[in-house]
Formats: structure tokens, sequence, C-alpha cells
């Protein structure tokens, strides 16, 4: 009875907003879609079980939905070989840290979580730099990615999207981690590391951001280099208007 | 919010839930073909779990859901040409008549089968969505990227080409079932 | 940043069949031709050609076929008096072979070269090119990077993540599938970028074009991104970001798409047809 007062509904909510159709022709589809909607639908098959708990057995929990591992590919990369040598130091640091904990006071237990965090986020910057030495420039921008999504970066990190910026073979990999290390223009080795790759950048959607980025720094030390790149004559002529534009600004 | 938060168990029990109108929908679409209904199904399921961080809780998951298997039928439409088959309910027997009554009801729904079958895909489709219990119309028109009423006006439309389909298939059931009984009758003279 | 061909130790593989077409009338095409170790997995395919195309098919197979035609009649292939000119090759083609993955090279002494390449569909191809040709990539699963200074790239049927960049040329790519996990990347400067996917496509996008305009036919979600500044210190800053970030059937792969002054389009592969 229930069941009938669902579908009664549904044809009703369908042909209440129908204008243009006779009465003859309303019937006609109401005993249809009555038709249609009783109409019975199979059980899936139990193999469907099977198939859907065993991937839900395999699954990988996702770190922020942004980097996602695939099991049979991780496992023939470096960055697992990496991953296991310092798993193992973790799990290593992990009893010695249960140990510690029931022989220590409650006080420094804080001290001890703060050193695990800091152990885990030493893990993932050592990630980082594995997988910028990777072929694959896909995995050299899903390392840069990881960097943008870091809560605190270290000087090592800072060297490694610097150097990758001034050092990558691929454009694409260098101008990502420009737009990471914008992120840290704070930072004072971040803006030096910038200035100091001005000069050096050919890809001219590089050198356009680099002008961009420094005017809005209001960044002086820029000019003089700037002025070295202003003397390549196949610079493309959009990017020099810009730094044209960038160096009258900051003087 | 039923999976935001990323938990895996929860997950499960959505699969439960959903498990059987999934598979419904592809069985209808796929003309009966179990094998592809469950890759399909399957597949859906696997998407939604890969992607569930994705699910950004604006509109249900049912909508959200079956959003990927409609996206999952177009893709099998175009890898196998599945706009008609004329396959026949293999329930049905034109010889049985045991049971006039259970054969009748089996009848009509081999028949309402075959024309939903003769239907075009996008026809079929937008039918076999309207049937899902757990989909709105307003969600439907989601999926489908356009209006309300105009989903509305489609199935209106869908509905009628497979009355039409019925009445034709019911009239030559009947015809062929008419030249069989006359046909028995002459040879048991 | 590892040199892939720096450090190991190199074994050259030089298997050439040297095919003369005709009598000087047509320039000479020169085959190489690969043979991969079947029990190994397949690796990558570099190359770089300073001055002319760069044609790559995937096929069924697992040898890789090179053919380099040059493209400019040689001025100097006319008889002198008496004297019959033989023609001396205008490109030398080596291959390396370490493992499946294959270092090709060329020595085209600044001649304008096209190639033509077939590939076992499961490689993963690395092409960079300068000057005088597009570069065109057709039916490769495996990952693609390519960079063509002043040349147009195309990128047909592909379905592994994809890093392609140039600087003045325009960029096409249709996926057949778009379920790879890693991101794929385009980038031009003055060019055009468009992108083609399949209909169900799940994606993140990331794109930004500084002066042109991002046009797409298929329903993108945006959505603004604000992301903290990272100073080391107490004070903490915000700002929007300058990309335009969207998802595409509620997100998946990421795409990032970057271009000074050319258009970004995206279209799904029922709004395309195809040459």
């Amino acid at each position: 009875m229930k069941k009938k007062n669902i579908t009664e509904r549904k044809i009703r909510d369908l042909l209440n907003d129908q204008k243009g159709l006779s009465a003859e022709q309303k019937r006609d589809i109401e005993e249809i879609y009555d038709m249609l909607l009783n109409d019975d639908i199979p059980e899936p098959p139990d193999s469907l079980d099977d198939r859907f708990y065993s991937i839900m057995k395999d699954k990988i929990p996702e770190d922020n939905g942004n980097y996602r591992i695939r099991l049979s590919g991780f496992l023939k990369s470096d960055s697992f070989r990496v991953m296991t040598r310092i798993a193992a130091g973790i799990a290593l640091f992990i009893i010695g840290w249960f140990g510690a904990r029931i022989t220590d006071s409650a006080q420094s237990g804080e001290k001890q979580l703060a050193e695990l965090t800091r152990e885990v986020s030493g893990l993932r910057q050592s990630l980082v730099i594995t997988m910028l030495s990777q072929d694959s420039p896909s995995e050299r921008i899903q390392a840069v990615n990881m960097v943008s999504e870091m809560n605190e970066v270290d000087s090592k990190i800072i060297e490694s999207m610097l150097s990758t910026l001034n050092n990558d073979s691929n454009d694409n990999v260098r101008l990502v981690a420009l737009e990471t290390l914008t992120l840290y223009v704070d930072y004072p080795e971040v803006r030096e590391g910038l200035v100091k790759s001005i000069s050096i950048q050919k890809s001219p959607l590089i050198q356009y951001r680099l002008a961009e980025i420094m005017q809005a720094l209001q960044e002086g030390r820029s000019v003089p280099e700037f002025q070295k790149v202003l003397n390549d004559i196949t610079l493309d002529y959009s990017v020099r208007e810009r730094i044209n534009e960038t160096i009258e600004v900051l003087l | 919010m039923e999976v935001v938060d990323g938990n895996i168990d929860r997950f499960g029990i959505l699969y439960e839930r959903y498990k059987t109108p999934v598979y419904g929908y592809f069985y209808k679409l796929t003309s009966g073909n179990s094998q592809a209904s469950e890759d399909l199904s399957h597949n859906v399921f696997f998407k939604a779990l890969k992607y569930k961080h994705s699910f950004k809780g604006t509109g249900t998951f049912a909508r959200w859901l079956f959003s990927i298997a409609h996206n999952l039928g177009i893709d099998y439409l175009r890898k196998n040409t599945l706009y008609h088959t004329d396959k026949i309910d293999p329930e049905l027997k034109d010889e049985e008549i045991n049971g006039t009554e259970r054969l009748e009801l089996k009848e009509s729904k081999a028949i309402l089968n075959l024309s939903l079958n003769k239907l075009k895909y996008s026809d079929r489709e937008i039918l076999i969505m309207a049937k899902i219990r757990e989909l709105k119309y307003s969600e439907i028109a989601e999926i489908n990227k356009c209006s309300e009423s105009a989903v509305k006006t489609r199935i209106c439309r869908a509905l009628k080409k497979l009355k039409d389909l019925y009445v034709e298939f019911e009239k030559t059931s009947y015809e062929k079932k008419e030249y069989y009984r006359t046909k028995d009758q002459g040879s048991a003279k | 940043m590892k040199s892939p061909h720096k450090s190991r130790k190199l074994r050259p593989v030089l298997i050439s069949i040297f095919a003369l077409i005709g009598c000087c009338v047509f320039a000479q095409s020169k085959d190489l031709i690969i043979e991969l170790d079947k029990g190994k997995e397949f690796g990558y395919l570099q190359f770089d050609n300073p001055k002319g195309s760069v044609n790559v098919n995937g096929y069924e197979g697992n040898m890789i076929i090179v053919t380099g035609t040059p493209r400019f009649k040689d001025k100097n292939d006319e008889n002198q008096g008496a004297y019959r000119k033989i023609s001396q090759p205008r490109f030398s083609l080596t291959a390396e072979e370490k493992g499946n993955n294959v270092l090709l090279m060329c020595e085209s002494y600044g001649n304008t070269i096209d190639f033509d390449i077939q590939v076992p569909v499961m490689m993963s191809v690395k092409i960079k090119c300068l000057d005088n040709g597009n570069v065109s990539i057709y039916g490769i699963k495996g990952e693609i990077e390519i960079d063509n200074k002043y040349g147009n790239i195309f990128a047909g049927n592909i379905e592994g993540s994809s890093v392609i960049n140039t600087s003045y040329g325009d960029i096409r790519v249709i996926f057949k599938e778009l379920n790879h996990e890693k991101p794929s990347m385009f980038s031009s400067f003055d060019g055009d970028i468009e992108v083609v996917f399949p209909d169900d496509a799940q994606a993140n996008l990331k794109i930004r074009s500084l002066r042109g305009e991002i046009l797409s036919r298929i329903d993108l979600e945006t959505y603004d991104r604000k992301v903290q500044m990272q100073s080391g210190q107490d004070m903490k800053r915000y700002s929007l970001e300058n990309w335009t970030r969207a998802t595409m059937n509620g997100g998946g792969t990421e795409i990032i798409i970057s271009s000074y002054s050319g258009d970004i389009i995206l279209n799904h592969k029922k709004d395309v047809t195809f040459q």
C-alpha cells in the first residue's frame, strides 16, 4: 500500500506541470508510468559484493585528497624505498616513545608528541626531496604541490624549491615551483633566492611572473637583475614591456 | 553529509543501501546484460570510493552517485552500440499455457521490457532514472544539466513513445498468439 | 636533478636500414628500428629534434620504428658538369637503449628533419623540439613530456599524465581517458590551449591566463581558495590565490593550465569533431 502511494505521488508530480496534454494522453502516460514504476528490478549478484569489499580492504587512506598513492605504481618507485626506510625509523622511534612514556612523567609527554610530529613532517620532507629527483615531471609537480600544502617549511625545503626553480629541466615544473615559492616570500631567503633567479630564467611565462611578483613585493634589489635580462636580444617583447614597467615602478 | 568525513566504514553502509538501485539502473539500461551491469555497478562504487573526498555535500549523495552512474552509462554506450535489441525476456515462453494469468503478467512485463529496449538511449535512460526511488525530479534535472520542467517534459515524451511501442508489441503478440491458436485448432480437426 | 643518460653505462644499439628513395628528386629517408626487450616493462623514449617536426604514434608491438626525412631538397643535389654528385647523409641517427629506455639522438648539421616514430602504446615519451616543426603524439598510454618552443603541440587519444609546454605554439590535447593519478600540466606563453575531456571526466582544474580568456563548454564548479602565506613569524597573512580553481564532475585528476595571452578552451569529446 505504501509503495503505491509513492508511485501515485510520483506520477501526479510528473503530470501536474504538464500543460497541453489531453485527458486521454494523461491517462495513457499514467498507465504506462505506473507499469514502469512497478516493474521489479533484480537483486545484484553476490559477486558484486565480493568485488566491492575486496577494494574496500585495499583502500589506502587519502592525504587531503590531494596526493593519492596508487599502491602498485608506488611499490615500484624510489619514493617507496625511501619511505620504507623512514617508516622503519619511525616505527622504532614510536616504540621508543611508548617505552619512554611509561617511565617519564606526563609533562614530557607533550614534548615527545611535538618530537613525533617533527619526525612525521620530516618524513614528508624526505619524500618531497625524493620525488623531486624522479624522471617523471608529473611526480616533480606533485612534489611541489605537496610543499604548497605544508604548514611550515624548513630551509632544506626552501632550498629544494629554489633549486627546482633554477635547475629543473622542465619549464612547467619550474613554473609551479615559482608559484609555490610565492607563498613563502616572507622568508628572507626566499626573497633573496627569487631575486637571484631572475637572470637565470629563460621561459617567458616565468620571467613575466617574476616581474609581476617583484613589483608586488616592491623589491628594489630585483632591478639590476632585470636589467641583465633586458640585455638579452631574444627576450620576448611582452616580457620586455612588463619588465620595463616593473623597473619603472621600483625606481 | 553522510560521507564527507571520509569514513570508510560508513561508505560500506551506503554501498549496501544503493547497490540495488545502481545495479537495477544498469540492468535496465543494458537490456538485461547482467555481466555488464555488474561491471558498471562496480565501477560506480569504485569511483565513488576513490573520489569520495570530492563530494562536497551540495545535493544528496544519491544525486552524486547517480551522476557517476549516468556518465559511466554514456561511456558504455559509446563503446558498445546499445540502441536496440530484440532480446526477449527469457522467462516468456510462447508455449506455456499453465496459469494464464501468470503468463499474462509475465507477458506484459516482457512486452514492457521489449518496448523499453526499443527506445533510443537517451529516452530509455531518463525513464530508468525516473524509476529510481531515491532520486527526485530536481536531482535528475541536475544530473542531466537541465531544468526540472524540462526533465519532466522529456519523461512525458519518452513515456508516450514507450506507450506507443507497447501497444505495437501487444498487437503483434496477440496476432502471433491468434495465429498459433488457429493453427492448433486447424490441426486438431 | 638526476640526468638519466649520464650516470649509466651506455651501450649503443645501432640497427639501421638505409632506404634510398628514387634518385635525387626526393630527400633521403632513413629508418632506424629498435627492438625492445619483451620481458621488461616499457620505459620511455627520449628525443630532441632542434629543427623539424616529430610525429609519434602508438601501436601494438614492441619495436620503435623511427623514420627521419629531410624536409627540404638539398640544393647541392644537382650535378656539376661531368661529375655526378654523390649525396651525403644529411643527418645521422643513433639510439642508446638501456632496460627499455631509449635515448634517440640525431645529428642534423643544421638541416630540418621531420621524424615519424612508431612506439609501443605503453611507452612514455619525452620529446623536445625547438623550431620549424610541430609535435604530434597519438595513442600513447604512457606518460608524455613535450617541449616545443616555437611550434604547436597536438596530443590525441592519450591516457597518461602529460606535461606539455610551448612558448609560441598552440596546444591541443584530447584525452581518451582521464583516470591517471598524477597531475597533468599544459602551458603556453602566446598560444591557445585546448583540452578535450572524455564526457564523464572527473578533474580538479587549476587554470590561469594572464591576458587571455578561459572558455568552457563543460560545466565547472569554480571556487576560490584562500591561501595562507607562510612567514615563520607570528603574523599570518592571507590572500586569494591567483589560480582559477574548478572541479569537473565532482573532481579527480589534477590538471594545471597556464597561459599568458592565449585562450584556454575546455571541451567535452562530444562537443568537438575530429579530423
